[in-house]
């Protein structure tokens, strides 16, 4: 089965095979090497379907395509497009209630589209290995994670408990898991998120499968996690011999790591081939506005309207005639709501499902036309922070107070400031004290020492010490949209309250500005009288960012309000924000692990790390070398959508250490891979003025020093 | 672990001690004069003073409860006023036992059948079997122990005549004689926890089985009989262990109707024997004995709970 | 990680009775609960007989069509006492409930809303009535503070308060951190406004299906104790002591008896029934899946 010596190294994205082909196709002609790797799994014309308590739903409608031995296939697609379905269903995977309606699944050579659960149990763990988005809950709680593993072994290999156990310290070595010895004697609430997700990595190799499935195997971890299990995926692909097969809804990742991608949309395939050629040249109008949704790290594209996409992907159980993405598809003519679309070869191995790819070019350049948000040059200081700190004593029941333990410290001095009609960026992974700085602002928290200034005017530290004056000022967006409407109200009580308090409108007054609030939202006006419950993430979201407009604040908060929608929804929001920004000049806080997302729309970026800001300053010099050694990681463990452009690896070991651990010295210094000495661990670095700008760096390592030993993460190679 | 046990141990008691004094500002200072409670509304003004005296009740509650308090944990339980002023701790004791006999069978009745019922509706879930489990068992857990009990007494003492309607047992019998007159109060205590641990086995499988750790485990490849008994029963009955030790306390309260009602002489008829009696000092020795036990079977619960869940295992 | 579509494409009424009324067994139970409940509104004008008169000369009479139910040893007509008898279950349990809901969302938002020592303590308490025996523990009242109609509806408050309470704390404490208090507090809203109106409402279906399975289980709580003598006393007509009374006689005249145990049977049931619908219809996540 594994045939190693057969082994040719495959360059990454330039190149690589394609599996991806039309229904029944044959293999000449796409692309590859034809004849040298056997394809793993070749679905045919596949459809899978639901028995609701609604009715029946088609999840998944002709899907084809194919993977092959050494390659990684990445299947992408926003909430909704049946991705997961599809990749459940192609290992015969299903819920009760899930059928597969139509099609065939051929894997190594054999129809398994009928074979019974008993026979699938001899391929699942075998042949076939399974990776999940939540390494957390794939795991049994009440079992050691050695015996999880090995358990594999012991059914497939006739293993007995001592060997198979041996095995997957082995492979937990393989996949280089530190101290495997002592992991394996763990139970999985004992490690991070990271470590369990490289345990379950090594569950699903641990037989050497001929097809790796992995379902958004990083999604739930941070960047600089993510990074280190992508190269750990990337290099399964040269140490193993098996086809991967990637579902994922993030582009870049799959630009990182896979050779040929499909991008699904309502349960069908809209186009696929290599991933370079996909990214180089999408000839389908779906792909062309994902690709263009997502902001890059360019100079030039900052503050640039994004293409995002208008509307709802359709219900399952409604949908349009003809082309699936019609309704929402810029280039769409009354062809395309009249006929089914067939994928079309538009290149070897390229093919796509839309009759009207001969226009990419000119999708591209109408893609393209964006507005552009400049900042306002040279006005002044809105809202600032001066030394912020929030400690706390770890506290254990009201009644008893921990005493003689270290302080939380979630914010560490914390000096800040964001002109008038500008935006500020604070970027960290979880627990750097992004949350805690907000809430000190707004004084939901009160701070231990430090002072919030509003035009140079302090502010009282809690919330219940501001007049109205003062609140009205400071609006605040949040993250999940789920929870930031009250599901008893209607969306025009929700936007009235800020109206009430703030303003003096009658009631005559502020239904007419409500209506206009939800114009300039976007939002029809029948929008009035719903509940929460009858929107979209999206649509959610804007009411949310209605109601922070609508107090007419001088300073949003804004805190992670992209995180949790898809990215074609991020680009009209981020699009509505500038649009916003600029007409009625508020400054915006915006907090976003997404670094690419803060590069887009911040004017200033402030890095922070375990409560500490460790570079601050305007953006173009805070994403250019010098960095700090922690920006310069992050930027480099961030996914890039380009596939030409080279990155820098730098890579963070362990995990982010409690904020009661730190002591004096730098924050980073437990993680940082130029970590220098006893200075680093003992003094607080000094903060290091860049020259021609007035960004800092806090770090003991001289800039000229820093600069000559980094480069750009994302200078193009091509 | 011990750290715990010793926690939950220390936790115990001091539910014990505020219970105790609930109980005696309940029973000794509430219902007015207890002198005159004993001697009758028409005795003399005298005889109640120097009654008075003699109980002591003329010293300041405080110094009165911990004399009582004190007397108590050293086991001199007090003089019952019904019984001829016969000593209580002695009668308490052997109620117990015939309490504990009864739990014990009921125990045994419930534990293995509710976990069992439970798995099998959890199992055959959304089919008739399910549905019939599932619908029976909510019935069954707000029926009222004497309307179960007259029920199974209609069916197989009147109807059929299998079983003796009464359970008056006299120290003298021997297991096996008691036996058939256990049968019935023993499943009529025992309904109620059936229900409960069959519904609570069921939703806690049902869970196990939608989780992602099941599906990992198939897709390990595993038989659903190996995932079942590896991966699925281990987390899903931790619940269920739990509810079960705590269901000892619940029984305190279900035996006091049964015991009624079959006329069996246990600690629960015992206890309503003195409430009708107002005998204070075996109230308050049965009822701070019934806290006990079902303080400790909350413990026996957490302390279980603790060592079968890793996550609080190793903290 | 979605532009979720939404969550309710119809209204929201439609949807919840279309999910009660798909459930038969809820229906079921709805119905015979409002039977019952119909009985304790107008029991004694549709009884055939007054409730308490006596005919000594047709004592222990069985089944007839003069005596649905037959007599008991006054010559009483059991299908009258039972008709009646339902005013006390209702009345004692409802009331019984609805006080431990009010007192106990009183104190659950507050202990969850504001924390601290308060809360600690309003807990604790509560954790101790919830660790005692409820049966016991009325018992106990009960017969030190004798069974007056006020004292059943206080010492059913008192038992179910605290889970109430929990029920609501737990609620309040997630929904505190949700963003859209947060909102409300980063406005200056005042304190009784967050509680009331962003908070309160959201804490409603829970409290609405803790109270239907509260009150199913004080069907049980006022029926043993009537069974134990300490329930609603004489003449008033009360299943359980309507029960207890007739244990004497079970071998020659077991209708007295069965009856009003059917009866006990089937209310408790159906509410329980009606209770486990309305809470598969509001929260249909915990329910069966």
């Amino acid at each position: 089965m594994t045939d190693r010596a057969n082994m040719t190294d495959i360059g990454e994205g330039t190149g690589g095979g394609t599996g991806a082909r039309a229904g029944g196709d044959g293999a000449a002609g796409l692309g590859g090497k034809p004849g040298e790797r056997e394809t793993i799994i070749r679905i045919d014309k596949l459809s899978i379907g639901y028995e609701t308590e609604s009715g029946y739903v088609k999840s998944v409608r002709g899907v084809s395509l194919g993977v092959r031995r050494r390659e990684s296939f990445g299947l992408v697609g926003e909430s909704g497009s049946g991705k997961s379905t599809l990749a459940l269903g192609s290992i015969r995977y299903l819920a009760a209630n899930g059928r597969v309606t139509g099609g065939s699944i051929n894997f190594m050579g054999r129809d398994i589209t009928t074979l019974g659960r008993a026979q699938m149990s001899k391929l699942w763990g075998r042949h076939i290995g399974m990776v999940y988005q939540n390494p957390s809950l794939a795991l049994n709680p009440s079992i050691k994670i050695g015996r999880q593993i090995a358990e594999s072994a012991q059914i497939h290999q006739g293993l007995d408990k001592k060997a198979s156990f041996r095995k997957a310290v082995e492979t937990m070595g393989r996949v280089s898991m530190p101290d495997p010895e002592y992991v394996a004697g763990l139970y999985p609430h004992q490690l991070s998120g990271g470590m369990l997700q490289r345990c379950v990595i090594t569950m699903a190799l641990l037989n050497t499968p001929s097809l790796l499935v992995m379902d958004e195997p990083t999604t739930a971890l941070d960047v600089t996690t993510q990074a280190v299990v992508l190269d750990l995926v990337a290099s399964l692909k040269k140490d193993y011999d098996s086809a991967v097969f990637y579902i994922t809804h993030d582009l870049a990742v799959v630009a990182r790591i896979c050779d040929s991608i499909g991008v699904m949309y309502a349960g069908e395939l809209m186009e696929s081939g290599p991933a370079a050629e996909i990214f180089r040249a999408p000839r389908h109008p779906y792909t062309l506005s994902l690709l263009n949704s997502i902001p890059k790290f360019e100079e030039e594209g900052r503050k640039k309207s994004l293409r995002g996409i208008d509307g709802m992907i359709p219900s399952l159980r409604e949908l349009p005639r003809g082309c699936v993405f019609s309704p929402r598809c810029f280039m769409a003519v009354d062809e395309c709501r009249l006929r089914a679309i067939e994928m079309e070869e538009t290149a070897p191995g390229h093919l796509t499902a839309c009759h009207r790819w001969r226009l990419a070019e000119e999708m591209e350049r109408e893609i393209r036309k964006g507005k552009s948000y400049p900042a306002p040059e040279g006005t002044p200081v809105s809202l600032s922070v001066d030394k912020l700190s929030k400690h706390y004593a770890p506290v254990r029941g009201a009644l008893r107070r921990g005493a003689g333990k270290s302080l939380i410290k979630a914010l560490n001095s914390v000096t800040l400031s964001v002109p008038k009609g500008c935006t500020l960026g604070v970027v960290g992974e979880s627990g750097c004290g992004k949350t805690t700085l907000l809430r000190s602002i707004t004084g939901l928290l009160e701070p231990t020492s430090g002072e919030v200034a509003l035009d140079s005017q302090g502010l009282p530290a809690s919330v219940g010490g501001r007049p109205r004056s003062l609140l009205r000022r400071i609006q605040m967006v949040f993250q999940n949209p789920d929870a930031s409407l009250n599901p008893n109200q209607t969306v025009a009580k929700c936007i009235e309250r800020p109206l009430k308090i703030f303003s003096d409108l009658s009631r005559a007054g502020r239904r007419e500005k409500i209506l206009e609030i939800l114009e300039s939202v976007n939002l029809p006006s029948a929008y009035y009288n719903r509940l929460p419950g009858e929107l979209s993430g999206g649509e959610l979201q804007r009411v949310g960012i209605a109601r922070a407009f609508a107090a007419e604040p001088d300073v949003i908060l804004l805190d992670e309000p992209l995180s949790a929608l898809d990215v074609s929804v991020q680009a009209t929001l981020v699009n509505l924000l500038l649009e916003l920004q600029v007409k009625n000049q508020p400054s915006y806080l915006f907090i976003s692990h997404d670094l690419a997302a803060v590069h887009h729309i911040s004017d200033l970026i402030a890095v922070m790390y375990l409560g500490r800001v460790v570079e601050f300053g305007k953006s173009e010099a805070v994403f250019k070398p010098p960095f700090h050694p922690y920006t310069e990681a992050l930027l480099s463990a961030v996914p890039n959508p380009d596939p030409d452009a080279e990155q820098v690896s730098v890579r963070l070991e362990g995990s982010v250490p409690s904020p009661s651990s730190v002591v004096a010295g730098c924050a980073f210094h437990s993680r940082c891979p130029r970590v220098r000495g006893p200075e680093c661990s003992d003094v607080s670095p000094p903060a290091r003025r860049l020259p021609g700008s007035d960004a800092v760096i806090f770090c003991h390592i001289p800039l000229e020093e820093l600069s000559a030993v980094q480069s750009s993460p994302y200078h193009r190679t091509g | 672990m011990l750290k715990y046990c010793l926690k939950r141990l220390g936790f115990v008691l001091l539910t014990l001690l505020l219970s105790s004094m609930v109980i005696f500002f309940a029973t000794q200072i509430l219902p007015g004069d207890v002198a005159q409670l004993i001697l009758g509304r028409f005795a003399r003004p005298e005889a109640v003073a120097a009654l008075r005296e003699e109980l002591g009740l003329n010293e300041p509650v405080v110094v009165q409860y911990l004399k009582w308090l004190f007397n108590f944990v050293q086991g001199d339980w007090g003089l019952s006023l019904s019984t001829n002023n016969s000593p209580v701790a002695p009668l308490v004791w052997g109620r117990l036992k015939n309490s504990a006999i009864l739990g014990a069978l009921a125990f045994i009745i419930y534990v293995p059948g509710g976990i069992l019922l439970g798995l099998w509706a959890a199992l055959r879930r959304n089919k008739p079997v399910d549905h019939v489990i599932s619908v029976g068992s909510l019935s069954l857990i707000g029926l009222p122990e004497f309307v179960t009990g007259v029920i199974l007494i209609a069916v197989f003492s009147l109807e059929l005549n299998w079983l003796p309607p009464s359970s008056s047992i006299s120290p003298s019998d021997g297991l096996y004689r008691m036996l058939p007159k256990l049968i019935l109060p023993a499943v009529t205590a025992a309904l109620v926890s059936l229900a409960y641990i069959t519904r609570m086995t069921r939703a806690s499988t049902v869970e196990a089985l939608y989780s992602d750790y099941v599906r990992t485990a198939y897709l390990k490849g595993l038989s659903p009989r190996q995932v079942l008994f590896r991966h699925v029963l281990r987390n899903a009955l931790m619940p269920t262990v739990t509810v079960a030790a705590i269901s000892i306390g619940w029984l305190m309260g279900g035996l006091v109707v049964t015991e009624s009602l079959f006329s069996y002489p246990g600690l629960g008829r015992l206890l309503l024997f003195a409430i009708q009696r107002r005998d204070l000092p075996l109230i308050q020795a049965t009822t701070l004995l019934m806290t006990a036990i079902f303080c400790l079977s909350n413990m026996l619960a957490d302390v279980l709970y603790a060592y079968l869940n890793p996550r609080i295992r190793y903290q | 990680m979605s532009d979720s579509p939404p969550k309710l494409s119809a209204s929201k009424k439609k949807i919840l009775y279309r999910r009660f009324v798909s459930n038969p067994l809820a229906l079921f139970g709805a119905i015979f609960f409002l039977f019952f409940f119909l009985m304790a509104l107008i029991g004694d004008k549709v009884a055939p007989y007054p409730f308490d008169a006596q005919a000594i000369a047709d004592r222990l009479e069985g089944p007839s069509y003069e005596h649905f139910c037959g007599t008991d040893q006054f010559g009483r007509d059991v299908f009258s006492r039972i008709i009646v008898g339902t005013r006390s279950v209702f009345f004692l349990g409802g009331a019984g409930t609805m006080a431990a809901a009010f007192f106990g969302l009183i104190l659950g938002l507050a202990a969850g809303y504001y924390g601290g020592l308060f809360d600690e303590l309003a807990m604790r308490v509560c954790d101790g009535v919830m660790s005692l025996p409820s049966l016991l523990l009325a018992l106990v009242f009960i017969s030190l503070s004798g069974p007056s109609t006020l004292n059943l509806v206080m010492i059913i408050s008192i038992l179910y308060t605290p889970i109430m309470a929990r029920v609501v704390r737990s609620l309040t404490l997630e929904i505190k951190n949700l963003a859209y208090v947060e909102a409300a507090r980063i406005r200056g809203e005042s304190a009784p406004y967050i509680i009331f109106v962003e908070i309160m409402p959201n804490t409603l279906p829970p409290v609405f299906v803790e109270m239907s399975m509260r009150f199913s289980y004080s069907i049980f709580l006022v029926a043993s104790l009537g069974f134990l003598g300490l329930g609603v006393q004489p003449p008033s007509p009360d299943w359980g002591m309507q029960i207890n009374e007739a244990r004497g006689f079970l071998t020659y005249a077991p209708w007295v008896l069965l009856c009003p145990a059917a009866s006990i049977a089937v209310l408790v049931v159906s509410t329980s029934l009606f209770s486990d619908g309305i809470r598969n219809m509001l929260q249909p996540s915990t329910g069966k899946r």
